[in-house]
């Protein structure tokens, strides 16, 4: 318990004290902040609804793309549930495999998209925010979500929707479809990715083929793991992620590899509802 | 209440039902017939988890042979199945709540099928016993008009017998129910009619 109050004691520290900070530290924060977002969407798929996705870059690259392109866009982000949600017919044990292809595709895909004469490798150039209001923004949308899941997860809806994640037949033996709930599910998951892509995009003012690739792919998952599927700890693991990466890779060049290595290796012994089952 | 017209089932070139035709005005129906008789699959036709290679169902006058289960359930049927199929990570208070839909039954249903002590735990730390009895829990907190029970005497021992005994005795005036069985000696003590099926096939009725 001791250990609980001390994580979100760091956790709102780390959340305010960049604030009053140099505008390198801020950024950098704030990259670690919209990651955070990011990661609190997966473990709700994961953990709620038990799917693991190693493709959430699908959700958050696509709408940082179309707020790019052009920022009216973004109000079709949620939409991008329909680009993960039809992956789970492969199953809980081959959606990971499926979705990390998928988002390999569009990494590829992404180096081909040109509109008006830009984009392919290089990108686009995004909407640029102000730090300090985009900051602000970004801890209000982290915030928020957090309280939404939990809201959600403690709710009689979101029973139903943990009932759907433990047995779906058992789920229509009560009365519940479980479609219903496995899309309002992933469709919860992938407008807080999407969130947190646009506001990638904008604190950066620019997005490119990058925002598929495998760091964006693994991040929450191995930010997850290092948290121990607790969604405080998975917050400290998303700023431990990008303040490692950061700091360490002048010396160990694409130091974040070692950490994904480091989290495959841990995730064999963490708990996730997506691989638990009970066999009878 | 219930009527099942020449359904039949094959899975692939097994044929596991065959023109089964039975109807359930009300009251208590007894299945009995040896392992593969086909004793689940017709249950699982008439609750929607299998659709019949041909053949119908009706349920107070109305076909339900290619719905849904979750549909099937909202019009009064519930079944409970011979291997369990619970929330394993939810407690047996949220299972049967999930069903139940209000505290107070729930609370109920779980005193009377003896799960009180075990409110609280999640399904996958209780016995296989209580999970048992945790599914029959479910069933009838939907406060169905027919509940199909598929070996529910299975894997309780002689306490827990006496106790779902009882449950189904007292709910079997407001509930038809059919209820699956290897051998007839417990089915005799509660069911007011009985079939016999065997390869599939209905073979004898009292």
């Amino acid at each position: 318990m001791l250990v609980g109050i001390a994580i979100r004691i760091l956790v709102l520290v780390l959340l305010i004290l960049p604030a009053f900070l140099d505008c390198y530290t801020k950024l950098l924060a704030a990259s670690a902040l919209t990651l955070a977002i990011f990661t609190v969407s997966w473990l709700y798929l994961e953990k709620d609804l038990g799917w693991a996705s190693l493709g959430h870059s699908i959700p958050f690259g696509v709408s940082a793309y179309l707020f790019a392109i052009n920022p009216l866009l973004l109000f079709f982000s949620p939409l991008t549930t329909f680009l993960l949600f039809p992956l789970s017919i492969f199953g809980k044990h081959t959606f990971p495999f499926a979705s990390f292809v998928f988002s390999v595709f569009l990494w590829y895909l992404a180096h081909h998209i040109v509109f008006e004469g830009k984009g392919g490798e290089e990108g686009f150039r995004a909407p640029s925010i102000n730090l300090d209001l985009i900051y602000l923004i970004s801890v209000t949308i982290l915030i928020l979500s957090c309280l939404l899941i939990w809201k959600i997860s403690n709710s009689y809806f979101g029973l139903k929707v943990k009932a759907v994640r433990d047995d779906e037949i058992a789920a229509k033996a009560i009365g519940i479809n479980p479609l219903l709930f496995k899309v309002f599910g992933f469709a919860i998951s992938c407008s807080l990715a999407s969130i947190a892509g646009i506001l990638h995009a904008a604190i950066f003012g620019h997005v490119s083929p990058g925002v598929f690739s495998p760091y964006f792919s693994l991040f929450p998952f191995v930010a997850a793991t290092i948290g121990q599927g607790k969604i405080w700890s998975s917050i400290l693991g998303s700023y431990t992620v990008v303040f490692l990466s950061w700091f360490l890779s002048p010396y160990v060049p694409e130091f974040h590899y070692a950490i994904y290595a480091v989290a495959l290796i841990l995730a064999s012994y963490t708990q996730s509802y997506a691989r638990s089952d009970r066999s009878v | 209440m219930l009527e099942v017209i020449e359904v039949s089932k094959m899975f692939g070139r097994n044929v596991v039902l065959k023109n089964v035709t039975f109807s359930l005005k009300n009251g208590i129906l007894g299945i009995y017939g040896a392992n593969g008789s086909g004793k689940t699959t017709l249950l699982k036709i008439i609750s929607g988890f299998e659709k019949p290679s041909c053949g119908r169902v009706f349920f107070n006058g109305r076909e339900i042979t290619n719905k849904a289960p979750q549909e099937i359930v909202k019009l009064g049927v519930a079944m409970a199945f011979q291997i369990p199929r619970v929330f394993w990570n939810l407690t047996v208070h949220e299972n049967v709540l999930l069903a139940a839909r209000e505290t107070h039954y729930t609370a109920e249903i779980c005193k009377e099928l003896n799960l009180e002590d075990v409110l609280f735990k999640k399904a996958k730390e209780i016995s296989q016993g209580k999970v048992k009895l945790l599914q029959l829990a479910m069933c009838f907190a939907l406060k169905p008009k027919l509940a199909l029970l598929d070996e529910p005497f299975a894997s309780l021992d002689a306490e827990n017998v006496e106790v779902v005994l009882e449950f189904l005795k007292k709910r079997g005036s407001e509930i038809s129910m059919i209820i699956t069985a290897h051998r007839t000696k417990i089915l005799k003590i509660i069911a007011s009619q009985m079939l016999e099926i065997r390869g599939g096939k209905i073979v004898g009725s009292s």
